[in-house]
């Protein structure tokens, strides 16, 4: 028993030598090597049980954290011909922005707006192609942001606007199919929205063999081959998420495709513009995504009858 | 030598690869080394642009046509499955396929294909490059700063064979030859009898075994291997002896007595594995989880400790584990073990009188990801001090280690180790010892890996004639080869 | 009226003969055998697989580090080795046969459980993903390879590899170094680095190397990896797959 102390005064004199080491695993342990792409690359556990817009958040491309921020509440009810007598979806023979919402109503609430981004457009970044040059040419332009001169419109976002806390979906299966075509090695079109539920229809126009490859969640929910002068692909949406559209064997052709379980969903034209209608009266989140600005989100009271207008801006 | 010769039209690719970088280096300083170290390390990574080979398949491997990295975190360290592969006696966790997997039927008969039983383990330092203060002649040269490097491959040689013999019955012969010192010693040899009663309850193992294999640090599977110390002299029975260069092996498991001896006389050295730590003892040992994955026990008896170095044995050791593991999801999991192991009479002090020597130890886990970080900690106690040594002799001596592996690569291994040596014994010898070790290793393929290593001593500042003291530093490059 | 509640009785002793006869190999999928399965489960494949099925075991993730494969995700992960069409759940069978005759390079076999531990194990895995208490999954018809195969059969096949783009990934000669592979362009669902299959190493191709298992591979795809399904683009172009099956055949040599 007498050398217990002794025992315990040697064990504490060790702290200080074990300080040393410990510091020095303790940074090899979090230094670059933890953060590599593990994180990226896990899946989202929440993510096949929430609303698609969260997971829109966990899957949007690269930027989009840059650009999330704290929602807004949302401005008051307006008249409709006030501000934008050009955009209420009410008054027949006016020039309604073709959108691409699967539902519309003529009574009931309609929420429209505009997606605004008034930062620097990037010119059009030219990539080598490098593989089969005559379908596909040596380079390829792509341009990732599609903004109205004019009105600083953002093309090709996707508007949703989500179900009041409790509500039920209104399950409707859109007819409207979502295509994918392969042309001379690019997706066309290059966004597009679909409701669940719906047919994917793939071609493939181009002379030689190309895969398409839509992923959600992180696993696959349709990878085809699609063989020079094969037969074209029809299969129906079986789920909400973000759909990652790839070709295996040109790295560079990629799409996207949003697929929501209810037809609350827009996307935007060129000039930036969206409109959806049927959604029920009370307080929702809408959100956008945008294939490199990321998400943005906005918590908008829907009354009863008439228009809300909605326009969120990319800083 | 042509391993397809075992296996044939096997999907295997490990032909060995023999050519080694050498690169031979006097190193004054420290930042010489570590210039060296990176341009080594520098030449690993151009390998890794050579494109990956198929993944290689030693004795178990080929067995289950899976992956090395089943079991293994790094090779020969075992992850959370292979422990359990291990503790199962080579039965898959939770499966007792002893008597069917790897089996080959050629009409009623049931044979085994022994090209799945049978591996080898070669590995050693090209290089080894160390500096320290000569003291050879005593007096004569004292001060005088020698760097010495060596050519030293290979170093070591197992061949091993092990498996299955029928439904929980399994069996590990290796065999190690320290090459250069001719003839094969049987490192470790034994029969595993599992699933006693009911599984995991009890899993018996009989003959030459490492005692530690289920202890949350073994010590066999250390990712950096021991480099053994250099005695100044020859040491006659019962006398002092002194040192040139200090043994690297991790000081938690090393024996930590100076003027130490068998019963032959000869002096046991304090940088030794020795009582639990050892990588071979005979006897008989009982291990399971009676209550589920997270409680490990392990007791048993054996001849003695330091057997191998000439144990005297009048009496068996005795000794007791008990680990806990955490190991359910998230890519993560942890283990605590600690133990106490009695030595009976297993050494003698210059008079020759008998010491019982006991040890109690820690250890503990943790993986995440490409993350490992392990620790053990011991203390070894001398409770009767002999008479004749009364006064001369510290009874206490501690050891730890802790050691970081981390991948940087899918086939790059970045280790630290750190050791803290406090030891005991007779006070006029006895000298204490930190070292920490760095190490890159590049796993050419999935069994072949080349390694650079260098092993700073912390006490350096302090001067003085002995050996932990004035070794300067040590650096090591070598290859790895698992069949 | 009779006849009817003949035909009832008819009817179900058939479907009881075939429940006992389904129970003396298959147990039922029910609480108690799933009970069983999450058992065998924690001790044989918690390991790799997690205890919720994610994949994210302790050991898991050391098996591929940064590169792909890693265990799959029961929970939510793509299932590679169906007799179903692209983005379908495997059948039953198919994880009958994977857990029993385990992934070459990846997982050990575990035909050391018993046939009914493995289907206990597989009614829990099966636990683990809400999806399969959906609409049940439906195979793809697998026929049973036609006659041996002619030289004039290979040469089409060889033909076949082109037209597929096999090459583009697996490589001219089938040792999985082709351009994309080499360009380091083929990743997994998770973004993972992914290697092709090299045909040419028979026992190392995952999803099996009998003829009809190339073919399931061929017609069905590897979900989670760049491996398309052909089944659809081709129609019933049965004869080229056969014909590429025994091409493929022919780049390896079978195991004695």
């Amino acid at each position: 028993m007498a050398g217990c102390p002794a025992m315990l005064g040697q064990a504490l004199g060790r702290l200080l030598s074990i300080a040393v080491p410990i510091a020095i695993i303790g940074l090899a342990c979090w230094s670059p090597l933890l953060a590599a792409p593990q994180s990226s690359t896990e899946p989202d556990e929440t993510g096949r049980k929430a609303p698609v817009s969260q997971q829109l958040h966990g899957l949007a491309p690269g930027p989009a954290a840059k650009f999330r921020r704290p929602r807004e509440v949302s401005p008051s009810v307006v008249e409709p011909q006030a501000e934008f007598p050009g955009l209420a979806v009410s008054q027949p023979g006016n020039e309604t922005p073709p959108t691409r919402s699967a539902f519309s109503e003529s009574t009931g609430p309609v929420i429209v707006g505009r997606i605004l981004y008034r930062g620097p457009v990037p010119a059009p970044v030219q990539i080598q192609v490098n593989r089969d040059p005559d379908v596909c040419g040596l380079t390829m332009s792509t341009t990732a942001l599609s903004v109205d001169a004019a009105t600083q419109g953002l093309g090709n976002a996707v508007v949703h606007v989500e179900l009041a806390v409790g509500e039920a979906s209104a399950r409707i299966v859109a007819e409207n199919p979502a295509v994918v075509r392969n042309k001379e090695c690019r997706f066309h079109p290059h966004i597009a929205v679909a409701q669940m539920g719906a047919e994917v229809q793939i071609f493939n126009d181009d002379p030689l063999m190309h895969n398409t490859n839509i992923i959600v969640d992180n696993s696959t929910a349709l990878n085809v081959a699609m063989v020079a002068g094969g037969n074209p692909i029809k299969k129906r949406l079986k789920k909400a998420g973000l759909h990652l559209v790839k070709c295996n064997v040109h790295k560079f052709m990629q799409a996207y495709r949003l697929v929501f379980d209810d037809p609350y969903f827009s996307q935007t034209t060129e000039t930036g513009q969206f409109s959806i209608a049927g959604v029920s009266p009370g307080l929702h989140r809408i959100s956008v995504w945008h294939e490199t600005l990321g998400m943005l989100e906005k918590d908008v009271q829907v009354p009863t009858r008439g228009t809300v207008v909605v326009d969120l801006e990319y800083k | 030598m042509r391993v397809q010769l075992w296996m044939p039209h096997w999907p295997v690719k490990c032909v060995p690869d023999y050519s080694i970088g050498t690169v031979a280096t006097v190193f004054t300083r420290v930042s010489i080394v570590i210039v060296t170290l990176s341009i080594l390390c520098g030449t690993l990574l151009t390998f890794l642009l050579a494109p990956e080979e198929a993944q290689a398949i030693p004795a178990f491997a080929r067995k289950y046509n899976t992956n090395c990295m089943d079991c293994h975190t790094a090779p020969p360290m075992l992850n959370a499955f292979g422990q359990r592969f291990l503790e199962n006696g080579y039965q898959l966790p939770g499966v007792e396929d002893g008597g069917s997997t790897g089996k080959k039927k050629f009409g009623d008969l049931n044979l085994d294909d022994v090209s799945e039983y049978v591996g080898f383990r070669l590995v050693g330092n090209a290089v080894s490059s160390w500096g320290f203060n000569k003291q050879n002649p005593a007096g004569a040269d004292a001060g005088v700063v020698e760097n010495k490097t060596e050519f030293t491959f290979p170093r070591n040689f197992v061949l091993f064979a092990g498996g299955t013999v029928a439904k929980n019955i399994g069996f590990m012969v290796e065999l190690g030859h320290p090459v250069g010192e001719g003839g094969a010693e049987v490192e470790r040899g034994f029969v595993t009898f599992n699933n006693l009663g009911s599984h995991n309850l009890a899993h018996l193992r009989v003959g030459k075994f490492d005692p530690n294999a289920f202890s949350s640090y073994a010590t066999v599977r250390q990712q950096l291997s021991d480099v053994g110390e250099s005695q100044k002299g020859g040491c006659p029975p019962f006398s002092p002896c002194a040192f040139n260069r200090v043994g690297l092996a991790p000081s938690a498991f090393a024996t930590k007595f100076y003027g130490l001896y068998d019963r032959s006389g000869n002096y046991l050295s304090p940088f030794a594995s020795s009582l639990y730590n050892s990588g071979h003892e005979t006897g008989v040992d009982v291990h399971g989880r009676p209550f589920g994955d997270w409680f490990l026990y392990q007791v048993g008896v054996v001849n003695g400790a330091n057997e191998h170095l000439g144990d005297s044995n009048k009496g068996k050791d005795v000794y007791g584990m008990v680990r806990f593991d955490y190991a359910k999801s998230n890519y993560f999991s942890a283990s605590m073990s600690g133990f106490v192991y009695q030595g009976n009479s297993n050494a003698k002090v210059w008079t020759q009188e008998d010491v019982n020597w006991n040890r109690y130890g820690l250890s503990a886990r943790a993986t995440y990801q490409m993350v490992d970080v392990y620790a053990a900690y011991s203390v070894d106690k001398i409770n009767k001090t002999p008479t004749g040594v009364a006064g001369l002799f510290d009874s206490t001596a501690t050891g730890l280690t802790i050691g970081a592996d981390t991948y940087v690569t899918s086939q790059t291994l970045v280790s630290l180790r750190y050791d803290n040596l406090d030891a005991g014994g007779m006070l006029a010898q006895r000298t204490s010892a930190s070292f920490i070790g760095v190490q890159a290793k590049h796993f050419l393929r999935a069994n072949v890996a080349i390694f650079a290593r260098s092993d700073f001593n912390l006490r350096q500042s302090e001067g003085g004639d002995t050996a932990a003291r004035n070794l300067r530093n040590a650096f090591f490059s070598g290859i790895d080869v698992i069949f | 009226m009779r006849i009817r509640i003949l035909l009832a009785i008819g009817a179900g002793l058939a479907m009881l003969s075939i429940a006992s006869f389904a129970n003396a190999v298959k147990p039922e999928d029910n609480q108690a055998t799933r009970e069983k399965g999450k058992q065998i489960y924690d001790r044989a494949c918690l390991l790799c697989h997690g205890a919720d099925g994610k994949g994210d075991g302790p050991a898991g993730w050391f098996i591929g580090r940064y590169e792909s494969p890693r265990p799959r995700d029961f929970a939510g992960g793509s299932y590679k080795f169906r007799s179903t069409p692209s983005g379908e759940l495997p059948m039953d069978q198919d994880l009958f046969r994977t857990v029993t005759q385990g992934i070459p390079g990846n997982m050990p076999p575990y035909s050391g459980l018993s046939e009914e531990e493995r289907w206990q194990v597989i009614a829990y895995i099966k636990s683990l993903n809400k999806a399969f208490k959906g609409g049940k999954p439906v195979a793809l018809l697998l026929p049973n390879p036609p006659g041996p195969p002619s030289d004039a059969g290979i040469e089409n096949g060889r033909k076949t590899y082109i037209k597929y783009g096999c090459q583009k990934c697996h490589g001219d000669n089938g040792y999985g170094d082709g351009k994309e592979a080499l360009d380091g362009n083929l990743k997994d669902t998770y973004g993972l680095m992914i290697s092709p299959g090299d045909l040419t190493e028979r026992a190392s191709l995952k999803n099996g190397s009998s003829a009809q298992a190339l073919y399931r591979s061929i017609m069905t795809g590897l979900d989670g990896t760049p491996m398309p399904s052909y089944a659809d683009t081709i129609g019933g172009n049965d004869k080229d797959v056969w014909d590429l099956v025994y091409y493929i055949l022919s780049l390896s040599q079978e195991r004695p």
